[in-house]
């Protein structure tokens, strides 16, 4: 009885508690109204009238007692509208002169302005130039310089200074650009000025180190965080920092620490950077070392940031929140860390490593305002291998280069033109003729007559349109962008060179795979030759090769227009003095852009290979000291700062080749005759 | 009711040895459970249409009636923009600390009618347009109607238009607002700033640190970085602006050159149009083509300056989905050539051929660049052999023990690994000498972004029954290689765990075939190459190799890979398997050359 009651107490019990709980809730919502309507609406109201308000545009009538706007404070503001004239840059895009250097000045600024002098974009008259350049003097020594001659209000001027002025200018700016290192956000005009990176006083003039980063993803056990320090080192926390290292805010235990003395680069996978001014010199240090910069809330704008998309190398963070910053970095997604680290190293090779290449990219962002609709796509920009290495004017249309063709889903257009080059004994290659136009992807022949002899008034009949062309004298002219190349792969051939139509074939299809790189038949390497102290090359055969010879290569025809328009000119002249440099400068560029290694395909004549008056020199024990016009490759070193050529131990062969199978079902069986 | 009643009538029988009193009290408490479970039911329902129907009466309000606020002449006025203003100085982002899930909360005054002393309005009270953008801002997850957990403040005040309102006066109604503040964290939209004759290109209403956004900004007005630039927005459409975020599907022309502007157009490549104009479009359609679009896209963008790491990239703003087809973008795009002396980490996966595994790792232990090696052991039932029977080799040797039977395992971003290079081999892959396997080392460090592996594959198009077809026989081309002997990146392993498209990861572990294929399939598709091919054919011990009686289990294979072929295309939506002619060889491989100068002498004999 007792327990009877006991239970149905309990029931009683749990059951008004339920319908207290589904019962009571609903009813006081119905009760008490929980916000009156006459105080905040829960969300924006749906007005009754919402059909009949008027539109924004249409207003009913003006309303009366309209004031004055204020006016706007122009003075000293310029934007790129207002203040150049982009009508003296009509045609060849953008020519700049430079004021020549008064006095004493410093190497460094003597070989700065050589370089600009040398470039693609100089011109030595200033009434032809759109763009007159000042270079801001770089050291006490360097005399505070009067105002130019050509100055005008500044107008079409650009101030350039690598490096803070040490002494006061005697002028006013003006009218005229300002490119300066890591300006304040708030003097720096969009749009209008540049915005430099902060260089190290010794940074390199040309090529410069590359990136430190020698693989894609993070390596193991390697700290996960470096914070920049005021004296100038890096100090990395261990891989667990839920200690917030920076600014005192939260002092706890930072896990292990390294200070590095110095200004080593910082080996983490994020770099801290404070906002401060002086850490911009930091930005550059992590970049280069492959760090991915986390920036707080910096108070200068990032270097080139009108056409470099810096979400995808650094991240700005905001200061004031450093726990959600740590708890971002920490839970970032591995393919996003991938992808920042690898950008970081793309935009240093291509913008900073060198003070060339950080001129450069100011002038490119000039000239890319003068072109408008025919700049530079932001993905030229923002992808390897950089707006400085694909040049606008040779496209609009992303596909037309060699390196966007993953990215856009795109493949290279289905032929090839054959190129021949007839030097001195002036035959025509009639057997070489046949040969490659029996290839089914032959679009055209295109013979390039250099001898003094005339060329035969009949060509062999073939299937594909063959036009001769006379007059050219220049080694270097056989890189000429020659408007009748319509493919975008070429075949440069030399008039000796001896190839089968299923060589021809297989190499075509294999550089359809490798648009980018350069496919050849012979190769080259190059090696440090220790007892010269200076890079040396072979056409020895060897088990890798770093160049391919061009007087049998595929390559894009984009290279022509690179060959031509980019390369300095005092390189292009080098290679026509010395005949076989040109083969040298052509990898030197290609590897420069690709930095990649060109691609070997089977070749049958492997043993008669030797081009008599082209050979190199071998690595035999040649004592004589290199008489200066024939040591090319080191000459073209120092022309490019650096050595951009890589080697490869693999030859591209077809799927079948010499396999133990019936040569019917081989397609390249020809290939494999001996 | 009726179901109770009956309930209780049956009451009895179901509790029959229960004395009377006991029995109706009993009852009783169980009508008034009951009642009560219905009576909240119901209540759970009937008073929702309670509260919708008053909702109807409480929010269909008529814009003629919200409360009028009157100005005195002297209130006080915003200060003039403060050109000076970016996210670290003049926004609060403290305010934005409450949000887990890394998005601004934004709080919306209400709507007021303001007018000044002698009861002139100020403005027109809203346009239909701000009443729509408001509307947007109130349905989306920004919304907040806590004005104490808001990190962004929209005020009520129309200013779309600054010829429909009168400046000061608008000034001074901002001014009132209950948490002004100089305007911090507060956003303003304009769309047509002035008129004539000035034309001013910004609002011209003081707003100090409030967040402008706006279009045709100019550059000394528009603080970069901070104001939010839009599109100028037309009932027609033409005209059209970018957000800061889209280089690319504009052409700015500068306002003195608007005489050029046709020349200009015309020397635009008919190509570059047509790409121009599908980038516009798709531009127009996704942020501006309403002003709803407009309010989220603004809101997006101060959303990814306050939380940059949670951010959208670039591309999602910029690609449009039909460029996206078909196009990749290579995880691993860095073009570079990983240092030799990583070395890799070869990992076996086994069941339980002891020998034949035993017999792989000491021949794999041969290779020079091989740094660790990790045997996945993928038998539940039966325990790896003792630590004294393994091969005494000269790496590291790791086994990792399995939960389930899993062809997946193979494929798993252990932590052991700690190099970039991951040779997978199968336990009776004993056939490929040292040189093979060093050069196949060698010939991914050059293509560090593919797979590279031994025997390879071939996928066709049977036009006769319409669908893919695997192909293991010699042919001239290749389209994949097998895993039971390929060398490829180690972040292909995170990928293929947590990035597989569809089922596949399922379906490949339940059919216990096609992992191979399956990766193929992911690398090809992410990276958009060909996978390399290295060294001749050799007679594997493989799958279709091993066929125990004859033709049929070797057909049925086939049948199967070609299925598994089929089912992949369609979960990725397209074929990305890419087809070439082309292996990887020595440089001297076959050439005329001393064999002892070569440095992989001992390829393809068998």
């Amino acid at each position: 009885m007792q327990s009877w009651r006991r239970k149905s107490l309990w029931l009683a019990l749990s059951a008004s508690w339920l319908l207290i709980l589904l019962g009571f809730f609903p009813l006081l919502r119905l009760a008490v109204p929980s916000r009156p309507w006459a105080g905040t609406p829960q969300g924006w109201p749906h007005w009754l009238d919402a059909e009949f308000l008027q539109s924004f545009s249409q207003p009913r009538e003006l309303l009366e007692d309209v004031p004055q706007p204020p006016q706007a404070p122009r003075g000293g503001s310029c934007d790129w509208g207002a203040c150049f004239d982009t009508s003296k840059c009509k045609g060849g895009g953008l020519k700049v002169f430079v004021y020549p250097a008064a006095g004493l000045i410093s190497e460094t600024r003597r070989r700065i302005l050589a370089s600009i002098e040398g470039s693609r974009y100089h011109t030595s008259s200033p009434a032809e130039a759109c763009l007159l350049l000042l270079l801001s003097p770089d050291t006490p020594a360097g005399e505070c310089s009067p105002v130019p001659p050509q100055w005008n209000g500044g107008r079409n001027h650009l101030v350039l200074s690598l490096h803070p002025a040490p002494c006061p200018r005697t002028f006013q700016l003006g009218q005229a650009m300002v490119a300066k290192a890591s300006p304040t956000v708030d003097t720096f005009r969009h749009g209008f000025d540049v915005a430099l990176p902060l260089l190290p006083e010794a940074h390199p003039l040309r090529g410069g180190p590359p990136g430190q980063l020698q693989q894609h993803s993070p390596q193991p056990r390697v700290a996960q965080l470096a914070l920049a320090e005021e004296r100038g080192g890096w100090h990395t926390a261990g891989t667990n920092f839920s200690a917030c290292p920076w600014d005192g805010r939260c002092e706890q235990n930072h896990g292990p620490k390294l200070t590095h003395p110095g200004a080593t680069l910082p080996n983490a996978t994020f770099c801290l950077i404070p906002g401060r001014h002086p850490d911009a010199l930091h930005f550059l240090q992590a970049l280069q070392a492959g760090c991915i910069p986390v920036l707080l809330s910096p108070h200068w704008e990032l270097p080139f940031s009108e056409v470099i998309d810096w979400t995808k190398a650094a991240i700005i963070a905001d200061e004031r929140l450093p726990l959600q910053v740590l708890a971002a970095l920490q839970e970032m997604p591995l393919t996003r860390v991938l992808a920042l680290r690898q950008q970081t190293q793309f935009l240093w090779d291509a913008y900073f490593s060198s003070v060339e290449k950080v001129i450069h990219t100011t002038l490119e962002i000039i000239q890319d305002r003068i072109l408008g609709v025919s700049a530079h796509p932001s993905l030229q920009w923002n992808s390897p291998p950089g707006a400085l290495l694909a040049l606008p004017t040779f496209s609009t249309s992303l596909s037309d280069f060699p390196f966007y063709h993953i990215q856009q889903g795109s493949r290279p257009v289905g032929r090839f033109s054959a190129l021949i080059w007839v030097g001195a004994p002036g035959k025509p290659p009639l057997k070489l003729i046949q040969a490659v136009a029996g290839s089914q992807h032959c679009a055209q022949i295109l013979v390039l007559w250099s001898s003094e002899k005339p060329p035969p008034p009949r060509w062999p009949e073939t299937t594909v349109p063959l036009t001769v062309s006379e007059g050219h004298r220049k080694v270097s002219d056989r890189f000429f962008p020659y408007s009748a190349i319509s493919s975008d792969a070429i075949l440069s051939l030399d008039a000796h060179s001896s190839l089968s139509t299923s060589e021809v074939d297989f190499a075509f299809v294999v550089w359809q795979s490798f648009p980018e790189r350069m496919v050849g038949f012979l190769t080259w390497s190059h090696f440090w030759d220790e007892a010269r102290g200076g890079w040396g090359y072979t056409a020895e055969r060897a088990n890798e090769f770093s160049m391919v010879l061009t007087s049998a290569a595929f390559y894009h025809r984009y290279y022509h227009t690179l060959f031509t328009h980019s390369l300095p000119k005092a390189l292009r002249t080098l290679a026509d003095e010395a005949p076989t440099c040109v083969d040298v400068l052509m990898n030197f560029l290609v590897a420069t852009v690709t930095k990649l290694p060109p691609i070997k395909v089977p070749y049958r004549k492997q043993n008669q290979e030797a081009r008599p008056p082209l050979a190199p020199e071998g690595r035999g024990p040649r004592l004589e000291p290199q008489p200066p016009v024939r040591d090319c490759i080191n000459q073209l070193a120092a022309g490019f700062g650096r050595m951009p050529l890589v080697s490869s131990r693999l030859r591209l062969d077809p799927v079948l080749f010499k396999d133990s199978v019936s040569v019917l079902r081989k397609k390249y069986r020809s290939l494999e005759k001996p | 009711m009726c179901a109770s009643v009956k309930y209780n009538i049956r009451g009895p029988a179901l509790i029959p040895r229960m004395k009377t009193k006991h029995r109706i009290y009993y009852i009783t408490l169980f009508s008034i459970v009951l009642l009560g479970l219905i009576a909240t039911g119901v209540f759970q329902f009937w008073p929702h249409s309670i509260e919708s129907a008053s909702d109807w009466s409480v929010e269909k309000r008529s814009v003629r009636d919200v409360p009028l606020v009157r100005l005195p002449a002297d209130s006080p006025v915003p200060e003039r923009g403060d050109l000076s203003c970016r996210m670290h100085t003049c926004f609060d982002v403290y305010r934005c600390g409450f949000n887990p899930k890394n998005k601004i909360k934004v709080y919306i005054y209400s709507l007021k009618k303001y007018v000044d002393d002698s009861g002139v309005p100020v403005s027109s009270t809203i346009s239909r347009e701000y009443n729509e953008l408001l509307t947007a801002i109130s349905d989306s997850d920004y919304y907040t109607d806590d004005i104490g957990r808001a990190c962004l403040f929209v005020p009520s005040i129309d200013v779309l238009n600054q010829n429909t309102l009168r400046i000061k006066e608008t000034a001074q109604a901002l001014a009132q607002l209950s948490r002004w503040d100089r305007g911090t964290n507060h956003l303003l939209f304009n769309m047509l700033p002035g008129g004539p004759p000035d034309y001013n290109t910004a609002l011209d209403v003081p707003r100090d640190r409030a967040l402008l956004a706006g279009g045709g900004f100019s550059t000394w007005t528009y603080r970069q970085g901070y104001d939010v630039s839009i599109p100028v927005y037309s009932p027609l459409s033409a005209e059209l602006d970018l957000p800061e975020k889209g280089p690319g599907a504009s052409v700015i022309v500068p306002e003195e050159k608007m005489l050029d502007v046709y020349s200009i157009l015309q020397s635009i490549p008919q190509r570059q149009v047509e790409e121009m104009q599908r980038q516009a479009r798709w531009f127009w359609e996704a942020y501006f083509q309403s002003i709803k679009a407009i309010a989220l896209a603004t809101l997006q963008i101060i959303n990814d300056r306050i939380y940059p790491y949670a951010a959208i990239s670039y591309e999602e703003w910029n690609d449009p989905p039909t460029v996206k087809w078909g196009s990749v973008s290579n995880p691993l795009f860095l073009p570079l050539i990983p240092p030799q002396s990583q070395g890799f980490t070869a990992i076996v996966l086994t069941y339980d051929r002891v020998e034949s595994l035993f017999r792989v790792i000491t021949e794999v232990s041969k290779v020079p660049s091989l740094s660790k090696l990790l045997v996945v052991w993928n038998n539940q039932n039966k325990n790896p052999p003792e630590d004294s029977l393994w091969p005494k080799i000269r790496v590291p040797l790791k086994v990792v023990r399995t939960a389930e039977n899993k062809l997946s395992n193979r494929f798993f971003p252990y932590d052991e690994i700690e190099t970039e290079a991951v040779l997978a081999i199968d336990d009776d892959i004993i056939m490929l000498t040292s040189d093979e396997l060093q050069f196949g080392y060698e010939v991914w460090r050059e293509f560090p972004d593919r797979l590279v592996g031994y025997p390879g594959r071939l996928h066709l198009w049977d036009h006769e029954m319409s669908k893919w077809k695997y192909e293991s026989e010699w042919t001239n081309e290749v389209s994949m290689v097998l895993t039971g002997a390929a060398f490829y990146h180690k972040y292909f392993n995170y990928l293929y765990t947590y990035k597989m498209p569809g089922d596949i990861k399922n379906w490949v572990d339940a059919h216990m075939n096609c992992e191979d294929i399956a990766m193929n399939f992911l690398v090809a598709n992410v990276t958009g190459k060909a996978v390399i091919k290295v060294t001749p054919r050799k007679k594997f011990k493989c799958p279709e190799c091993t066929a125990i009686d004859g033709l049929s289990l070797d057909q049925t294979h086939m049948v199967e890979r070609s299925e598994c072929i089929n089912k992949f295309a369609s979960v990725f939506g397209t074929m990305p398997l890419k087809v070439v002619e082309h292996r990887a060889d020595p440089v001297l491989y076959k050439d005329d050359f001393p064999e002892k100068l070569k440095s992989f002498p001992n390829i393809g004999s068998l």
